[in-house]
């Protein structure tokens, strides 16, 4: 197995409130194809645990914080703000809460948009977003706009959109908040099945265990503590079996 | 730049899929704009008509002299020369420049008097209205004039001149060849050229003008001398020499004894006179009377020979120390040949009238030493007479006078003199005052005319309206005092100074207000927007390119805003100018803007998107790209 996101000895301070909480993660290593269920009660670090993996927060120490590019491997500690935003751009697909579709946009370009943003050719590009909203279900929803879809079909077209570029790690933040149970089964499927085929790894944070243990391959938790603050520290991940039991 | 160009797009399609708010936006710039536009297009427009108006307006241009002051030729010349002077024409007498005006071949005939003025090629007031100046024996009429007399382009004139109440009348004919709108001039006036006016203005005053046949006396010279000299055998007593000076005209007195007396004590005037006079005996005494100023006449030399009346040893001699002729390389200094009614060597040379001062017509006859003569033959020959004085104020007098004139030898004569019959003398004595012209006479004959004395006015017009007034203050320098309409042009220029001070003052009030207007639009826009925003800087795109939204969102609203101002604004310019189009002239706009002007405007606008589309960027910058990762 291939692995996409290596961290180790990762560890991360913030102080919000006057509180202090720290992140630790001893080892995390995420793999091509698979699918890494983030599980936990709120304010555990999962949305610490994202951000430090979408760029968006930069650890405060790390023994390793690597992501496989092309050209090789590439270390996530030292690189400057316009790298991290071609990184993000480049390598990691999103998968947003409610969509985060640009209203302005039609679908076909929303899905297009992180494609367009990287320089790809547009008239390749048109073929392939097409082809994914088929494959999403939407394909007779292309030329229209946002807010005359459906919640269930705005996560599906977030996830064409996360899919265009070809990346090899999609973050998915609580994609299923904002649907009913049955949609959300549905979304998951997509997703996974989609990523998959993408040959991508994929992380889902959710709070919904049941849900995540139906489509996961992994799952990883906090453990939390109270020392100076509180100190969460991430759990070796658990693979979840067929059954949706963990192994 | 893919990524650029792409926000650039998504800004593009995000003020059109909010177009309410967009359009909005728009009309709030476009009802600042738009009331400034119409302000800077009306002041504009008006100013331009104004300016346009005065320099369309050849009397704008216009500066004529008020006073009197004796301008000659060369000072016309000099004026030619100034670039600031379009054109300048001398002009005759007010009072002589009429005429009565007919047109010839009308069966009813409606005799009108017509102020005359002189033109000639390049008159600008001609030029402006497209007349051609009017060639020898053509006029150019006012449309005033045309409607009195109810003539034509093309139709002949019969122009009647009169003087003496009437009692002396001549007529000449003039061609139309244009009439001038009615805004050329009010009053009923012909333009003709200078030298015809100058004719209709001789015979005014009485002179004839033998090249038209006009009766009149001959402007000939009437005989001068500065001095003359009084040759005595005997010494006058002392109250006799005093009335030499006593009502005679001549004002100075200068005593020569003779040069070969027995006490011989003033050998050294003697010699300076001697030459002078070569026939004049050594043992005579001789008196040297001059007149200061102006020279003396004939009548002035009867009465100094009057003092002396009754003597027959006294010889009074016109004389002029400042003349002198020259032929060729040769020059002499001109002396009488005669005294007053007497010959000094025989009889015979008094004959022919020689001796008289006032012949008309003297001959042209210099005496010179045999050899002297000799050289120069019996043919007649060009001569120039010079007349050169330094007077007691140190101003030179310089003229000279060009004729033919034949010389014959005289035994005796100096080879530096030549004799000249006395009424000759007198004649070309006139250069102390006036040039002098020969001119051929009525009967045929020539005789020295004087010539003008010069112009006490003129029509000038400046080249360009800054020049007005600095031609004016020119002339004012020179003593010339002049009208113009350079006050109205001063009024028309400060006007346009505050109206332009007044625009921008309003303007620059407005325009702050619409910068704040922007930006604060753009803070709320961006405020609203975050998300996005928030989403596009997560999908790879760094802050410092995200600016070009907002840089973006402003410039579309603003142009829109302009463009709507703009198209608002020439619908209401051209309402405007339709509403004024019966006091607009040809191409006249009252609310106008140059291209200049509407990319100004452009430019502006621009400015003022680009400064607040950066004001909110600043606000850009702070977006993180975790905003959009939740909801919060």
């Amino acid at each position: 197995m291939n692995d996409y996101v290596c961290l180790r000895n990762l560890s991360l301070n913030r102080h919000k409130n006057g509180s202090s909480f720290t992140l630790l993660v001893p080892e995390l290593r995420i793999g091509c194809g698979q699918t890494l269920a983030v599980v936990g009660q709120s304010g555990c670090g999962k949305s610490t645990l994202t951000d430090m993996l979408a760029l968006i927060l930069r650890p405060d120490g790390a023994d390793e914080f690597s992501l496989q590019g092309p050209d090789g491997t590439i270390n996530l500690m030292n690189i400057s703000k316009r790298q991290q935003a071609f990184i993000r751009g480049r390598y990691i697909g999103y998968v947003l809460q409610s969509g985060g579709l640009f209203p302005f946009l039609s679908v076909l370009e929303n899905i297009m948009l992180p494609a367009k943003l990287l320089g790809m050719p547009s008239s390749a590009l048109k073929d392939k977003a097409k082809s994914l909203a088929v494959d999403m279900g939407i394909g007779d929803q292309l030329y229209k706009k946002p807010q005359f879809l459906s919640g269930g079909q705005r996560q599906r077209v977030a996830i064409a959109r996360a899919l265009i570029h070809d990346p090899k790690l999609v973050l998915a933040d609580e994609p299923t908040a904002a649907v009913d149970s049955v949609s959300a089964e549905d979304i998951c499927e997509v997703l996974k099945k989609s990523v998959n085929q993408h040959d991508a790894a994929l992380v889902i944070v959710s709070h919904d265990r049941g849900l995540m243990r139906r489509h996961a391959d992994y799952e990883v938790t906090f453990e939390l503590e109270r020392r100076d603050g509180i100190v969460s520290t991430l759990q070796p991940p658990v693979k979840i079996s067929q059954s949706g039991n963990l192994l | 730049m893919s990524k650029a160009s792409q926000v650039a797009y998504l800004s593009y399609k995000d003020v059109l899929h909010e177009w309410r708010m967009t359009l909005c936006v728009m009309f709030a710039v476009a009802a600042i704009a738009t009331p400034l536009l119409l302000f800077f297009g009306l002041k504009s427009g008006v100013m331009d008509t104004l300016q346009k108006r005065l320099l369309g307006n050849p009397v704008t241009m216009e500066l004529l002299s008020v006073n009197e002051k004796k301008l000659d030729p060369a000072w016309f010349e000099e004026q030619r020369k100034d670039p600031r002077v379009a054109f300048v024409i001398p002009r005759t007498r007010r009072l002589s420049a009429s005429a009565e005006f007919f047109v010839k071949d009308k069966p009813k005939r409606i005799k009108k008097s017509i102020d005359l003025h002189p033109t000639d090629d390049g008159d600008a007031l001609l030029k402006h209205y497209k007349a051609q100046a009017p060639g020898d024996g053509e006029c150019v009429l006012t449309a005033e004039a045309a409607r009195r007399i109810e003539a034509a382009t093309g139709d002949v004139l019969v122009a009647t001149v009169s003087r003496d109440r009437g009692s002396v009348k001549v007529t000449r004919e003039f061609r139309v060849s244009a009439v001038l709108p009615d805004e050329a001039g009010a009053t009923p006036s012909a333009y003709i050229r200078l030298h015809e006016l100058e004719q209709i203005e001789s015979f005014k005053d009485g002179m004839a003008v033998p090249e038209l046949n006009w009766p009149g006396s001959d402007n000939i010279s009437s005989p001068v001398v500065p001095s003359a000299l009084l040759v005595l055998d005997r010494e006058l007593d002392a109250v006799r020499e005093a009335m030499l000076i006593q009502n005679t005209g001549f004002v100075s007195l200068k005593k020569f004894p003779p040069a070969c007396s027995d006490d011989g004590n003033s050998e050294e005037n003697v010699d300076k006179m001697r030459p002078y006079l070569p026939y004049i005996p050594c043992d005579k005494y001789v008196y040297m009377v001059s007149s200061v100023g102006s020279p003396s006449s004939s009548s002035d030399l009867s009465s100094l020979a009057d003092r002396v009346r009754g003597r027959s040893d006294a010889y009074v001699f016109p004389f002029n120390p400042y003349l002198s002729v020259s032929v060729g390389e040769k020059n002499f200094a001109i002396i009488p040949r005669t005294a007053l009614q007497r010959s000094v060597k025989d009889a015979t040379e008094c004959s022919n009238s020689a001796c008289v001062f006032t012949v008309k017509q003297p001959g042209r006859v210099f005496g010179v030493s045999p050899d002297i003569a000799k050289e120069i033959g019996s043919e007649p020959q060009t001569v120039t007479v010079n007349y050169h004085e330094v007077n007691s104020r140190g101003d030179v007098v310089d003229r000279n006078v060009e004729f033919t004139a034949v010389f014959e030898p005289v035994e005796g004569v100096g080879s530096n003199y030549a004799l000249a019959p006395i009424a000759l003398l007198g004649q070309l004595s006139n250069l102390q005052m006036r040039d002098l012209s020969d001119s051929e006479m009525t009967d045929g004959g020539r005789a020295f005319t004087l010539k003008r004395r010069g112009y006490t006015g003129f029509r000038m017009y400046a080249s360009k309206l800054d020049d007005v007034m600095a031609l004016q203050e020119k002339l004012a320098g020179e003593d010339i005092k002049t009208i113009s309409r350079a006050d109205r042009i001063a009024e028309v220029m400060s006007l346009d100074y505050y109206l332009g001070m007044l625009f921008w003052l309003i303007a620059s009030a407005s325009l702050l207000g619409a910068a704040c207007c922007l930006v604060a639009n753009m803070y709320a826009g961006i405020e609203r927007k975050r998300k996005e925003l928030a989403i596009l800087r997560l999908l790879g795109v760094h802050g410092s390119t995200l600016c070009i939204y907002p840089l973006c969102c402003s410039m579309l609203l603003t142009i829109g805003g302009i463009v709507i101002s703009l198209i608002v604004f020439f619908v209401l310019a051209h309402v405007v100018n339709s509403a004024f189009a019966a006091q607009l002239q040809g191409d006249e706009k009252f609310c106008d803007l140059t291209a200049f002007h509407l990319l100004s405007t452009v430019s502006i606008a621009v400015l003022i998107a680009a400064f607040s589309g950066l004001a909110a960027s600043r606000r850009v910058m702070k977006i993180e790209p975790s905003e959009s990762l939740r909801d919060e």
